[in-house]
């Protein structure tokens, strides 16, 4: 079963004259163990297919399937509990809690809807970090860890409840190129790793080669899909 | 809710203006409740002193005893009643007294026939002295008062605590009462056979109210309980009113500085609480952490405000009715806590309109 089905998805925002269509009938699936990079300039509508994959956004028509469950009509509080156990996201700017320490910044994810975070859950922070190379890291603060380490602990946030589809936003834009180069084959080393599915936006070129396939949208419309010319780890 | 915690623990910085706010609060709500208890402990300790027992007025007296007459044929009436162990006169009149160190005190002067939990039985020919008196000048067991105007002396066979009404008050029998008022007071007298007000005591485990109801309905008759004849008091009314008003208003105040406070800050973490609900939290589990921010600084501002109200109700003039009760402690404790969390919970608004999708821009 695939990762994640789009089917006719159509998101338009403003209403009447001021309308803008963001997603134009887009149409994609993600197998479940499928690194996708999806590409183009800005505008052209990648974030806003990230946001609608990943129970951000609704779309105004259309179908959104994660894991064979449709994800279009799920309420407000169906969104968040989906959007905690099936997806994890790794945000442009990080954005990591920075008064929570690097493993709380995992363990964060797991107490959301009145669960407990458990020795299970600690152990697999713990175990987490070290993979990703962060294991005498866990008490530091974000504003003590550098831009990579906390890009780092973001992934590990992302891949805390183990999800099947991890979805990425402009990974390296603020790395630079040994950096990112990191950042990417630690990526690549974890989704793959678990046979998990992901969709990293780019518009970095040095990312496309770190993908199964490489689909490029412009203006809303996945106008190109091609296998990735290389793969790195 | 860990979250608020943890933010709390490590940023205690970002709260301190809450924090000093609500402890000033807490200071001026203890104050204001220590004043209100004080000058309403003061002025009603013989009503206090009946608790368990009914007193009786005259219907037409509003339960004030000044106002109040009662015959013989009433009283017998009251002691038939189903419920009634017995019933006893209370009678009162504002006089002086001189102590040993030759002061001229303002009394109240109280004849009684019944013991109660605070009061001991009327002494034969002694009195039971407030311990006000004791404290301000020296009254102990043995020494003698000179009560009234023609100076009958009185030999303290007592002293009890909290038995003051605005003044300190002196204990006898109703007939050593009714001695001293024929010499010092003669126009103040009752006729024979009638008395102020009646205290009634009611046979083990009787209702109270419904004793109190029964009584009522005797034409003429007024029965109700210590408190209920303390809310009659003109002067506690008229204090509780104005008391009650300033620490209502108080606490709006809390709830407004706590609503700004966290209106504010739930304004600066819009990016956050964006981010938090795209990884999954709903609006219910960041406003747990608000909350749960707001019952902490609460707490804290509780320590520290009753600390300091302490220290300085201990540095004002003695003289001043100002009573901490512990009961006022735990009423300010729940009103602050429960005034914050709703306080925090007018940030709901603004965090259930905060979209998870601007996390990712």
């Amino acid at each position: 079963m695939p990762a994640l089905e789009m089917s006719q998805v159509r998101k338009v925002y403003g209403a009447d004259d001021q309308q803008v269509v963001a997603l134009n009938d887009v149409d994609l699936t993600v197998d479940d163990d499928e690194m996708l990079i999806l590409v183009g300039p800005s505008g052209s509508g990648k974030t806003t297919l990230l946001t609608v994959a990943g129970a951000l956004l609704r779309p105004t028509s259309g179908s959104v399937k994660v894991g064979g469950v449709e994800i279009t009509d799920l309420d407000d509080k169906e969104a968040a509990r989906f959007r905690r156990d099936q997806v994890g996201f790794v945000f442009q700017s990080v954005n990591l809690v920075p008064f929570l320490t690097a493993r709380e910044n995992l363990l964060v994810v797991r107490q959301f809807g009145g669960s407990k975070i458990d020795g299970a859950a600690k152990k697999r922070a713990d175990q987490l970090l070290d993979e990703l190379g962060l294991g005498g890291r866990g008490d530091n603060l974000p504003s003590q860890l550098s831009g990579g380490q906390k890009q780092r602990v973001a992934i590990g946030r992302a891949l805390m409840n183990e999800p099947p589809l991890v979805l990425v936003d402009e990974p390296t834009s603020a790395l630079d190129s040994e950096l990112g180069k990191q950042v990417m084959d630690l990526l690549r080393s974890e989704i793959k790793g678990r046979g998990v599915a992901a969709i990293i936006v780019t518009h970095d070129d040095r990312v496309l080669g770190y993908g199964d396939r490489q689909v490029q949208m412009v203006d809303g419309v996945l106008s190109s899909a091609a296998p990735a010319t290389a793969t790195t780890t | 809710m860990m979250i608020g915690i943890k933010e709390l623990l490590r940023q205690p910085g970002r709260f301190a203006s809450v924090g000093v706010a609500l402890t000033v609060l807490v200071v001026l709500l203890t104050v204001l409740g220590g004043f209100l208890d004080g000058l309403e402990l003061n002025q009603t300790g013989p009503y206090r002193a009946h608790e368990g027992r009914l007193l009786v007025f005259s219907e037409q007296s509003e339960n004030l005893i000044q106002r109040s007459e009662l015959n013989k044929a009433q009283a017998t009436q009251l002691a038939e009643v189903d419920g009634v162990a017995a019933v006893g006169a209370l009678n009162q009149i504002a006089s002086t007294a001189s102590a040993s160190d030759g002061e001229i005190l303002d009394i109240v002067l109280f004849g009684y026939d019944l013991a109660t939990d605070v009061l001991p039985p009327p002494p034969s020919d002694g009195a039971v002295a407030d311990d006000a008196m004791a404290e301000s000048n020296d009254v102990a067991a043995g020494d003698t008062l000179i009560v009234g105007a023609n100076s009958e002396p009185v030999i303290v066979a007592s002293v009890v605590g909290d038995l003051s009404q605005g003044s300190p008050t002196v204990w006898v029998s109703t007939n050593r009462w009714r001695e001293i008022v024929e010499v010092s007071n003669p126009a103040a007298l009752p006729p024979e056979d009638v008395n102020q007000a009646l205290v009634i005591e009611p046979v083990p485990d009787a209702d109270l109210d419904l004793l109190a109801a029964d009584l009522s309905s005797i034409d003429g008759i007024s029965a109700v309980t210590a408190s209920g004849a303390i809310d009659s008091l003109p002067v506690v009314q008229q204090q509780s009113t104005t008391f009650e008003g300033i620490i209502g208003l108080t606490y709006v105040v809390t709830l407004l500085v706590v609503a700004l406070f966290f209106a504010l800050i739930t304004l600066e973490r819009i990016g956050l609480y964006a981010v938090l609900k795209a990884v999954g939290a709903g609006t219910k589990d960041l406003m747990a952490g608000i909350s749960a921010q707001a019952v902490c600084v609460s707490a804290v501002a509780l320590i520290l405000g009753f600390g300091i109200s302490l220290i300085f109700i201990n540095v004002l003039p003695a003289d001043l009715p100002v009573r901490l009760v512990p009961s006022r402690l735990g009423q300010i404790a729940v009103g602050v806590v429960f005034t914050s969390i709703i306080g925090s919970l007018f940030s709901l608004r603004r965090v259930l309109r905060i979209d998870p999708a601007e996390a990712i821009g």
